[in-house]
């Protein structure tokens, strides 16, 4: 009963009407109506984001076309700031830093970085400190334990640690972290980037561990093993046979330190036949599968799509007669982009442009006025495995050497879920070497110098104000980890090459892809190969220098173990082919070489096809393959109609061949050893073991061949179809961070394939920075990356680069000396940092 | 509408406005519950306070976006979603409107509930 005291007292006269059941369900309904709101506006329901900070209308996604492009002129309040810094943005989103001391340049580039990539930052160190669980939850456990149990998190904080205080580096990671957190203090709720919103977080304040974090997991990115590849292949045909297909010494030799020749030297030898299967090597593998980082376990090679290059041409040898140094290092390809273009002066201390990491206060590679610098991955081994002998199989606590126990190191890792709550608890254990791990009673421990680095970021540091090659190599001696060849050149001049980094000096044959007995203290590394033995070279006669992840040196040159993993060295035949043959080299042609489509591979295999043809003219689909095969230029041009028959060619003649090895073996042979072989015409390895026929080389390549014509019809149709063309097919994939299809940007038709100068056709790998740099009086430097500064969706910066990246164009790098020298109609944005 | 209603939005639409800004969303279902308690005598005041909270978020989000722009925004939400980009304004018009709806309701029932108990109350008083 309700109490009507006024005339106007109408909605107690419409409760009345309606029948109490009926209102009560709307109440109940609008309660949980309201519940429901509530909860997926502040916490969001399964993969949908909280929807509240999404369509707010001031601070959602509504208010971020706002903030896409950067302001035209802005201030920053970034505490610790000394002196106010200019930073002017150019017309490439390039942010240049004038400041008057170095922490204010890193401050400022700290800042700009945290503007531009917010997220990536956040995401680069969630990934590597193993707590993408608190994003993603349980599904992402894998990769986090992965990273911890390879002892990343614990090897950035003790190289943190390690850095003395007042070090430059110390100063520069401290001041960069300032610069960072300044600006995600100074960030409205409208400007947080999508990704957070659409993931639910907040920005987590920087640490300056965190970029150590960063370096680790790039170190991560460029460890290169085939342990479980040998130790597989050991298990199924022994030792002799494996020591073959996976040697020390390339088959096809042609260094990164110059070995007096004018081509390149064919070492092929006779492969052992497939020999019996080893017992203790397929104990070991069962061991080493459980241990072994999952990225180690995979299968197929990675050669042919990845492959970084690198050369320099002294100034005899180039049009301007001055030094021309050209690099394109090759990873994963994201969006945004792996690298960050920055220039940081500060006069008469530092003058420096080039690509920092995000997370990192320094240019990794560029130049400055007098140098120009440039890296690819040396593939060293540098990983090892020792088998422990603990006190305990299940819970121990101490492990042998030399009969003594010694205490285990404990580190309990605790993964946690986006809420907060514990999804698993994890205990490490660290013997001197490393990192343990377990399978069955067994426990291998991990020795890796990445996890013993802390020299990169100070040696970075140095290069960046070296005034020549000299200088440069004299800032990079400390260098630790990842091994890089490292190529400088001057003004002056002058051109060198090294493979800098610590390579382990190992007991007995030197040998780091076995395991060894950890119980013995004679087996642990007994130091790093001194400096004078690192390979590498200074101007040397044939007046250029190249690398790309090829054996740096040559085996008759320098006989110690320094790895297997070699790529086969085709880029480097190109690269070598065309400096040899160019005319006079201009900086245009440097460029063109980036992406040029010549194949050294096809150049030695399309022979072998057609020769396979030749030797069986029966056949009349081996003859069809090899005319067709026959009629290519052998260049990876994106209208040819031919490259896709070869790549399935080689993919055909790579499994058949290799049948011994089974179709799960966790890496084939690299293609230089396939190369090898086809000189063994009668080889055993030639016999498919299907068949009651004993087959010759001729018989399978032409199989290869047929299968391919076959499979390549099916697939594409006739030849001539359209379908046939390169750019169908020869396409690179640059995924989002977060693997978001509609943020990320795929099936960039591109020129180039598998083991070219550009090989990132099919793959997520390529070209993430091409940079050309020409050493005259005054530096002039060109370059770009696939993507854009910004990491924000929304803006122009976003992906702007991508079709010049995808075309080979390199832009005009703009280096003024002061902020002045910047032309007004370039400078698109700027930014004052100032003090509190 | 009369012009003490149209008033009566305008005002209602401005303040859903004030409050989103300063406050966020959550700032629209506690405005919503107190409009509903304040005008407890109004007819149609759940459905009212819904339409001027969907209004001031229309209002706000043509404020604060402009069209080329948004549209780029639409389009890529859409994208990440798979749904067409219209589908997000709606939303954003939607999600204010059922938040104030049904905190309304809610608080209107409750503060009847209320008002009901302590008329109750104090007929059971003694004179």
């Amino acid at each position: 009963m309700t109490i009507a005291t006024t005339p106007d007292a109408a909605p107690r006269t419409v409760t009345e009407r309606v029948p109490p059941r009926r209102r009560w369900l709307r109440v109940a309904w609008a309660a949980v109506l309201l519940v429901e709101m509530v909860l997926l506006c502040g916490r969001g329901f399964g993969v949908l984001p909280p929807l509240g900070p999404l369509v707010d209308p001031t601070t959602g996604a509504w208010a971020m076309p706002a903030f896409a492009e950067l302001p035209r002129t802005g201030e920053a309040v970034v505490p610790g700031t000394r002196a106010p810094v200019t930073v002017l943005y150019d017309d490439r989103g390039v942010p240049h830093i004038f400041a008057e001391s170095e922490p204010d340049a890193w401050r400022a580039l700290g800042y700009v970085v945290a503007r531009d990539r917010l997220f990536q930052l956040e995401m680069g160190t969630l990934a590597a400190s193993g707590r993408l669980t608190e994003v993603g939850g349980r599904r992402l456990l894998d990769s986090d334990r992965e990273m911890r149990r390879l002892g990343l998190p614990r090897a950035a904080e003790r190289a943190w640690a390690s850095l003395p205080t007042g070090s430059l580096a110390r100063v520069a990671t401290e001041a960069f972290a300032d610069g960072v957190n300044a600006y995600i203090d100074s960030m409205s709720p409208a400007e947080t980037p999508l990704e957070f919103r659409l993931l639910g977080l907040s920005p987590e304040h920087w640490e300056p561990v965190n970029t150590f974090l960063l370096l680790e997991r790039m170190g991560w990115t460029l460890a290169y093993e085939n342990d479980l590849a040998r130790l597989a292949t050991r298990a199924r045909i022994g030792g002799a046979a494996t020591d073959a297909l996976f040697p020390a010494r390339s088959p096809i030799q042609e260094p990164i330190q110059p070995n007096g020749q004018t081509k390149p030297r064919l070492d092929f030898a006779r492969l052992p036949p497939p020999g019996r299967p080893d017992s203790a090597a397929a104990a070991l593998l069962a061991v080493l599968r459980d241990v072994a980082p999952s990225r180690h376990t995979g299968s197929g090679s990675a050669e042919d799509a990845l492959g970084s290059n690198n050369w320099a041409v002294a100034p005899r040898r180039t049009a301007a007669g001055v030094a021309l140094l050209a690099g394109d290092p090759h990873l994963e390809l994201t969006l945004p982009s792996i690298w960050y273009e920055a220039q940081v002066t500060v006069p008469g201390v530092l003058d420096t442009y080039g690509v920092t990491i995000p997370g990192a206060p320094g240019v990794v590679i560029g130049f400055n006025r007098d140098i120009a610098w440039t890296f690819t991955n040396t593939q060293a081994d540098v990983m090892d495995w020792f088998a422990e002998t603990v006190d305990d199989s299940v819970h121990p606590a101490r492990y042998r050497v030399d009969g003594a126990w010694k205490p285990l190191e404990r580190r309990v890792e605790r993964y946690r879920a986006p809420r907060g709550g514990t999804i698993a608890v994890d205990t490490i254990l660290y013997t001197h070497r490393g990192p343990m791990r377990r399978s069955g009673s067994r426990w291998l421990s991990l020795r890796w110098t990445v996890l013993e680095s802390s020299a990169a970021l100070g040696s970075f540091g140095a290069a960046e104000k070296a005034k020549s090659v000299t200088g440069f190599r004299a800032a990079t001696d400390g260098y630790d980890a990842p091994a890089q060849n490292m190529l400088v050149a001057d003004r002056g001049g002058h051109i060198a090459i090294r493979s800098t980094g610590r390579f382990p000096i190992r007991a007995g044959d030197g040998r780091g892809d076995v395991v060894r007995d950890g119980s013995r203290s004679t087996n642990d590394w007994q130091g790093y190969w001194p400096l004078a033995r690192y390979p590498g070279a200074e101007d040397p006669a044939q007046g250029f220098l190249a690398s790309a992840n090829q054996q740096p040196v040559d085996p008759n040159v320098e006989p110690a173990y320094l790895g297997t993993a070699w790529f086969s060295p085709w880029r480097a035949l190109r690269i070598n082919a065309l400096l040899r043959a160019a005319p006079p080299m201009t900086p245009e042609l440097m460029m063109r070489m980036q992406t040029d489509p010549g194949s050294a591979r096809a150049d030695f295999f399309v022979p072998v096809f057609l020769g396979a043809a030749r030797a069986r003219p029966a056949r009349a689909e081996c003859a069809e393959g090899a005319k067709l095969l026959a009629e290519w230029p052998r260049t990876y041009t994106r209208d040819n109609t031919r490259a896709v028959l070869f790549e399935a060619a080689m993919h055909e003649l790579d499994l058949q061949t290799w049948d011994e090895l089974g179709d799960r073996a966790p890496e084939r042979p690299a293609e230089q050893v396939l190369a090898e072989l086809t000189a063994d015409s009668a080889s055993t390895w030639w016999d498919d073991r299907r068949t009651a026929d004993v087959e010759h080389r001729d018989d399978l390549v032409c199989n290869a061949l047929e299968s391919a014509l076959a499979g390549t019809k099916q697939r594409y149709g006739q030849p001539g179809d359209l379908r046939w063309r390169w750019e169908r097919v020869g396409v690179a994939n640059i995924n989002h961070l977060l693997r978001i299809p509609a943020l990320s940007a795929r099936r960039i038709p591109i020129q180039g394939g598998p083991s070219t100068l550009n090989p990132s056709a099919g793959s997520a790998f390529g070209a993430s920075w091409r940079m050309v740099v020409e050493l005259g009086p005054e530096v002039r430097a060109w370059g770009t990356y696939p993507g854009g500064q910004s990491g924000n969706p929304l803006s122009s910066r976003y992906e702007d680069r991508l079709a010049a990246w995808a075309a080979g164009t390199l832009d005009t790098l703009r280096f003024p000396r002061r902020a002045q020298e910047l032309p007004g109609t370039r400078v698109t944005a700027s930014l004052t940092v100032v003090p509190r | 509408m009369s012009a003490r209603d149209l008033v009566l939005f305008i005002v209602r639409t401005t303040g859903f406005a004030l409050v989103t800004a300063t406050g966020g969303w959550l700032a629209v279902p506690v405005t919503a519950a107190v409009w509903s308690t304040l005008a407890s005598a109004e007819r149609h005041r759940e459905l009212r306070l819904a339409l001027a909270a969907s209004a001031s978020w229309g209002l706000l989000v043509a404020w604060t976006s402009s069209g080329v722009a948004a549209g780029k925004m639409l389009a890529l939400l859409g994208e990440i979603f798979r749904v067409p980009g219209w589908a997000f304004v709606l939303l954003t018009l939607a999600v204010p409107a059922l938040l104030a709806w049904s905190a309304a309701v809610v608080t209107s029932a409750i503060s009847s509930e209320v008002s009901a108990w302590r008329a109750r109350a104090r007929m059971r008083l003694p004179a």
